[in-house]
């Protein structure tokens, strides 16, 4: 006689409307009370996400809008090619750009060959330090960097554009650095195998094999490090303060050579409200400056990118 | 004075202000003071961020 495995009726596993184990596997779909509130939930936080990436996107439009109304009234050629004492920044344009250069041809070449070092030479104990006292140097106040030209280059001295070319390059190092680390690790293993195995020395893969897939995001990292220092004010005001109005092409010279940002905050600390105008065209200027490198950084990106994965 | 909305200094903004025009050595040193403050701080602050991105590490707490 066999023994009859009776089944109990699944109406008795049904334990909530909440669908607590064990649930009915056949109990119909339809939005419970508990379904009903997940799905605001998930409305209101993807409103919310929603709504703050329109907000940032917002910011920067009314920042946009703020420095070009009030900016565009000042721009001529004459604002851009004269003196201050004929109202221009052509002399703070080519300070900022002679600095802002000098600092990248200083920072790039320590800061690519600290990422090579750590990527490529270092054990994983030095390399982990460097990179945390990288990360560190790039969180730092940049007013710190100018005290700190201050006190080894400018008090004794005299201010002027070279210290502020190494404070920027100090604050440039540890960006372009971290940069070309990260860039290091993603380039691909059969590469350097390949080298390898034919014979070819550590140096000269890292130079013939390595760096060349790198070199569009090293230019890349370098570009934005560029950008972002070419408006850095905190440690100018400290070692490339007091400028003659006249364009100053020695960056060695014994007085500060103008630039923009020091132009900008001069202007909005003195009285003169025609100041005020030339302190907004003057950061439209760097504004337009930084977003032309932007874009052409994105440029160089994309095309590296590209390179990266044909091969 | 104590009120968010009073115009007010930091560390920074203070150092950035009086420096260019300090008068005596000990204002210098004082200014120089501050950068130290904010110096410990800033240190403070990026090592402690490091320790939670460290925390955070999932291919570390894997391993």
């Amino acid at each position: 006689m066999s023994k009859r495995v009776e089944l109990e009726p699944l109406d008795e596993f049904v334990v909530d409307e909440a669908h607590e184990f064990p649930f009915d596997p056949a109990s119909p779909l339809v939005a419970s009370g508990n379904l009903r509130r997940r799905h605001l939930i998930s409305r209101v936080a993807r409103g919310g996400a929603t709504a703050a990436a329109y907000l940032a996107v917002l910011m920067l439009g009314f920042l946009l809008w703020a420095v070009i109304s009030r900016g565009i009234g000042a721009i001529s050629w004459d604002f851009v090619t004269k003196g201050p004492n004929e109202g221009g920044i052509g002399p703070a344009l080519v300070g900022t750009a002679i600095t802002v250069l000098l600092a990248t041809a200083m920072a790039m070449p320590v800061g690519v060959l600290t990422a090579i070092y750590t990527a490529e030479y270092a054990g994983p104990r030095v390399g982990r330090l460097v990179r945390l006292v990288l990360d560190v140097m790039n969180g730092l106040p940049t007013i710190l960097i100018g005290i700190f030209i201050y006190a080894a280059f400018v008090a004794g001295h005299h201010q002027n554009g070279f210290a502020a070319a190494m404070a920027l390059a100090i604050i440039e190092l540890p960006m372009i650095a971290r940069t070309t680390q990260e860039l290091l690790t993603l380039v691909p293993r059969a590469l350097r195998d390949g080298a390898e195995a034919l014979g070819v020395g550590r140096w000269r893969v890292i130079l013939g094999v390595v760096m060349p897939t790198v070199a569009g995001g090293v230019l890349t990292a370098s570009v934005l490090a560029a950008a972002r220092v070419a408006g850095e004010t905190a440690p100018q005001i400290l070692v490339n303060l007091v400028s003659p109005p006249e364009y100053v092409l020695n960056p060695f010279a014994d007085h500060a050579m103008p630039t923009i940002p020091v132009t900008i905050f001069q202007l909005s600390e003195s009285a003169d409200p025609t100041g005020f105008q030339r302190a907004w065209g003057s950061a439209l200027c760097l504004m337009t400056l930084i977003l032309i490198a932007n874009v052409v950084a994105r440029t160089l990106h994309n095309r590296s990118q590209k390179k990266i994965e044909s091969r | 004075m104590t009120s968010l909305f009073a115009p007010g200094d930091t560390l920074a903004s203070r150092i950035a202000s009086q420096f260019p025009s300090a008068l005596s050595d000990l204002q210098v040193s004082s200014l120089y003071y501050l950068g130290a403050i904010l110096l410990v701080i800033g240190v403070g602050a990026n090592l402690t961020a490091v320790w939670i991105a460290n925390r955070f590490d999932y291919e570390k707490r894997a391993a």
